[in-house]
């Protein structure tokens, strides 16, 4: 009783300090006229939530609504995911998605769901699968680490989320390039990326650059291969997998999305609301100082990378 | 110098000041109500750092997160609800202290041995991040592993009554980890075709189940019977009782003096946590002990020894962090959301491109520290006020808060109820007089274990020698053998006298 | 009430159910054509190792009476109905949150819970059943931004 009373007045200090306090709007409009909820299906402080969370900071205060963000873990991000799926299709629970939850799982195991049952708001940042080790190995760049692994089978460990886009990435070039890594399974970048740095493994397949950033920079790691389209801007000198003769690319996504019940109209206000907010500069500012690509796709064309993605993975997976 | 000197000039404004006390009263009093706990706490306050300069919000993070590890020994001690599941630790003792009617002296060594820990781990931090990170690196699979099972063994050999029993509340709690979605190879396991268990059984369920509610539903059994006392607790109004004196400083000096440096090393290992070294702490504390029979019974020493590790993880913690960009826990895991997104890119650059940040962090580290000392002390006299709320306010209050912060930080009703699920487990557990801990610590730990054996065995190709062939996880087994070897030699013995 | 042997009971009833887990997991666990250790390795290990120590307890049971742990439960049953009862109220309470709402659910299951733990001071009871539940839920919005229940019956 005390203590609730105690944190009331720690609450008036906060919101005077932060003045972060949402005023309720006086008219009720049609949509949305009560608070949102972003259902973001990874931990908190990972990048898919950092990058749920500002949206949800910026498309709160287009809508003229609180936009409330709840990490709902478990199950490779499965049942966060199923859990706006089964809550009412009203348009004010939305999925902060990813490939790992809304792809990959349905493929490996029984969720209850597919993508398509999902629409599309928008995708708002992508990036690349980045293969790279610490200085200590017996390779310093993607041909060379090809060549070694083809001469010494199995010799080469990597970690790596298992069933997630960095895994499959790494499976994808081992077939295509006629070789075999081990894969050593990580809880997630966060611990697979120590584990290459202490040479424990000799490689790390990370999700995005940002969890290695700081060890290339700082001369501790080197990045071998990128699986993009492109080289990329931070790491001009790494190739990317198809210049090494391996169409393989797998770009980790963030964007937004609904159940497929909802009103066409409300997803129409939630679309024009994201559109919007990506052209912010409080978006903008983000994406640069956080180290975040922005890649703004409206939501018909985030259902159709989708649809071919789903089909994409679906091959590799099942052989 | 000058770096120094900038940073204390940054640091020193008022806002920042005043956004420390702010995350510290909120920490101690979030860590303080059951159910409510630290990463959430840091979690929902996140959105507040984005609008703030990175300085202000993380020093805010940190307040939040000393105060909060602190906090959870407050409700350990006064009503045996740990608040945190490192104060689990503290309430063996610091509420046996308080049903004799000694919490002030229980609630004033806590707010000493954890202040302590944190100095000393902020020092380490300060003085020596770059080294220690290095050592941490040498943590791969197998070192992981061997720590994983060394611990288990310290903390299950001194469980109390029964060895038994304490085995196998610590595998129960490692069979309990287990549910879900396979780490290894992705497949689901032990979820009985109930959808929700893929998500596996959350921690936070645990904790607030087995300690918290199960707690609640000891404390209901006393409305059967006539004549219960209204109050929670009776306070001694001696001041002897309320007070730690200097000779009882000395005493539990040593205990203190172990416990730190064990948690500032457990905080520099990523992945391992503050809960792992109280326990581990509380235990080597016991063994070296020269009044083992004290401990459970009231020992101060195992109040001491349980909060100067807890709370020297705090400083350490953030070595992997800064030098490594690696988060250990779920807390600093958001600190390393809040600092990229002000563009401070935490690793082995952090140093050299933004020193001013850096030593701005390390000062800020230290004033917290001291504001948390005097946070702590005036508010002593109101936690023990709140005891003070008859039991038939209080429990219900209790209750209900394990109930909301179970939804908030889960959202999800089939995590509640998993929750109470716990509570009634944790409450048969208390009857049949099996202890709780050991079931937390295998949950802890179970994962961990079994992963690094996992990965271990993935990377030697399925070969034993990985374990023994690397020092350090061959120093840690052997030690783990010596230490099963002499305690199973001491159990022999104690049989064989009850015999004669 | 009859007193009981708390380990014979607790050492039977885990061997029980590990009996069940072992028979079970096999089946729980899916495993791929991996060279490694199987997911069902540590499981089964686990179970098994609480099954030994189960059979352990209960052989404790059985030959010693004067062991500290051998004590046996004595249980009234006016106890057991309040634990019970506690036990069903919660799980009410947390059933019915969404349907109701945070608010009206908190203020019942606080009067309830008051009743139950002996409390019948109804000035106190009422104050705190109808302040507690807007508080928390304020707290909760307007620091954290994070929305409780607010009930579907009467919308």
């Amino acid at each position: 009783m005390f203590n609730l009373r105690k944190s009331k007045l720690v609450v008036a200090a906060m919101l005077g300090i932060a003045t972060l306090a949402s005023p309720e709007p006086v008219v009720a409009q049609s949509f949305p006229d009560k608070p949102i909820t972003f259902v973001v299906p990874w931990g908190a402080g990972g990048r898919t939530d950092i990058v749920g969370r500002m949206v949800s900071n910026v498309m709160g205060s287009i809508l003229e609504q609180p936009i409330a963000v709840v990490n709902r873990t478990g199950g490779r991000g499965a049942v966060g995911t199923k859990s706006v799926l089964d809550g009412e299709a009203d348009g004010y629970t939305v999925l902060v998605t990813t490939p790992g939850n809304q792809i990959l799982a349905p493929l490996f195991n029984d969720v209850g769901f597919v993508p398509s049952d999902f629409r599309g708001i928008g995708r708002v940042a992508s990036g690349s699968v980045i293969f790279a080790s610490n200085m200590d190995q017996p390779f310093t760049d993607g041909a060379s680490l090809i060549e070694y692994a083809r001469a010494n089978p199995g010799a080469v460990t990597y970690s790596a989320v298992k069933n997630n886009l960095p895994w499959l990435a790494a499976e994808s070039l081992a077939e295509k390039a006629g070789i075999k890594f081990r894969h050593v399974p990580a809880g997630g970048d966060s611990e697979a990326v120590p584990m290459a740095l202490g040479g424990h493994v000799n490689l790390v397949a990370s999700s995005s650059y940002n969890a290695i950033a700081s060890q290339i920079e700082g001369g501790e790691m080197r990045a071998l291969i990128v699986f993009a389209n492109e080289r990329m801007e931070a790491l001009p000198d790494t190739p990317t997998a198809i210049e090494l003769g391996y169409a393989v690319t797998a770009s980790p996504w963030t964007g937004i999305a609904v159940s497929k019940g909802v009103p066409e109209d409300r997803i129409e206000i939630l679309r024009n609301a994201l559109a919007e907010a990506m052209e912010t500069k409080s978006i903008l500012n983000f994406a640069n100082s956080s180290g975040t690509t922005l890649s703004y796709l409206d939501g018909p064309g985030f259902e159709a990378q989708w649809d071919a993605e789903f089909t994409d993975f679906q091959s590799v997976v099942k052989k | 110098m000058d770096q120094i000197l900038v940073g204390l000039e940054q640091i020193l404004q008022l806002q920042n000041i005043l956004l420390m006390i702010v995350g510290l009263i909120v920490g101690i009093v979030i860590g303080a109500i059951p159910g409510l706990n630290v990463p959430l706490a840091v979690a929902l306050a996140l959105p507040f750092t984005f609008s703030l300069p990175p300085l202000a919000g993380i020093s805010m993070l940190i307040g939040i997160y000393k105060g909060g590890t602190y906090g959870g020994s407050i409700s350990a001690i006064l009503l045996n609800v740990p608040g945190t599941p490192a104060a689990a630790a503290t309430a063996i003792d610091g509420n046996a202290l308080a049903r004799q009617g000694k919490a002030g002296k229980a609630l004033k060594l806590s707010i000493y041995a954890s202040v302590f820990g944190e100095l000393v781990s902020d020092i380490v931090l300060i003085v020596a991040a770059a080294q220690v990170s290095r050592f941490a690196l040498k943590f791969g699979p197998p070192e992981f592993f061997a720590l994983g099972l060394f611990a288990l063994t310290i903390i299950g050999l001194i469980s109390g009554t029964g060895l038994v029993r304490g085995i196998i509340a610590g595998a129960l709690g490692f069979l309990l980890s287990m549910v879900g979605i396979d780490p290894v190879e992705g497949g689901a396991r032990m979820t009985f075709d109930i959808y929700e268990l893929s998500g596996g059984l959350k921690f936070i369920a645990l904790i607030i189940g087995a300690f918290a509610i199960s707690e609640a539903l000891v404390q209901v059994e006393k409305s059967a019977r006539p004549g219960t006392k209204l109050k929670v607790l009776e306070i001694s109004p001696h001041k002897a009782d309320n007070n730690v004196s200097k000779a009882e400083f000395m005493q539990v000096l040593p205990a203190m003096l172990r416990g730190t440096p064990l948690g500032v090393a457990i905080g520099a290992i990523p992945g391992l946590g503050s809960s792992i070294a109280a326990f581990l702490s509380y235990g080597l504390a016991k063994k070296l002990s020269k009044t083992p029979e004290e401990f459970g019974k009231g020992s101060l020493e195992g109040v001491a020894a349980a909060e100067s590790a807890n709370n020297a993880v705090t400083g350490s913690t953030l070595i992997p962090l800064l030098t490594l960009g690696i988060p250990g826990d779920v807390i600093t895991a958001i600190m390393l959301g809040a600092l990229t997104v002000h563009g401070i890119v935490p690793g082995p650059t952090l140093f050299q491109q933004q020193g001013d940040f850096v030593s701005a962090l390390f000062i800020c580290m230290l004033i917290v520290t001291f504001l948390h000392f005097f946070v702590a002390m005036l508010g002593l006299p109101l936690f023990i006020r709140a005891v003070r709320i008859p039991r038939g306010i209080l429990f219900p209050l209790v209750i209900v808060l394990c109930v909301t912060g179970a939804f908030v930080a889960t959202s999800s009703i089939f995590d509640t109820m998993v929750m109470l699920g716990f509570g009634v487990l944790g409450y048969l557990m208390v009857k049949f007089g099996f202890p709780i801990a050991p079931m937390l610590i295998g949950f802890i730990l179970g994962p961990l274990v079994e992963m690094s054996l996992r990965q271990s065995l993935i990377i030697s190709g399925n070969s034993l020698d990985i374990f023994f062939t690397r020092p350090v996880s061959a120093t840690l087994l052997t030690l783990t053998l010596i230490i099963i070897i002499t305690v199973g030699w001491q159990r022999f013995k104690e049989l064989k006298q009850n015999e004669n | 009430m009859r007193e009981i042997n708390k380990n014979i009971w607790s050492g039977g009833v885990l061997l029980g159910l590990c009996v069940v887990l072992i028979i079970q997991i096999p089946g729980q666990v899916g495993t791929t054509t991996d060279d490694s250790l199987s997911p069902a390795f540590l499981p089964m290990l686990v179970t098994a190792l609480i099954a030994v120590m189960s059979v352990f307890l209960i052989v404790q049971g059985v030959l010693t009476k004067d062991i500290a742990t051998a004590t046996p439960v004595k249980q009234t049953f006016a106890e057991i109905g309040y634990v019970g009862l506690c036990i069903l109220v919660m799980i009410i309470y947390v059933g019915i949150l969404k349907w109701v709402g945070f608010i009206v659910a908190t203020f019942a299951v606080i009067v309830v819970l008051a009743l139950l733990y002996g409390n019948r001071n109804w000035l106190q009871i009422l104050i705190t059943a109808m302040v507690a539940p807007p508080a928390i839920m304020l707290f909760f919005r307007y620091t954290m931004l994070v929305l409780l229940p607010e009930g579907t019956l009467f919308n």
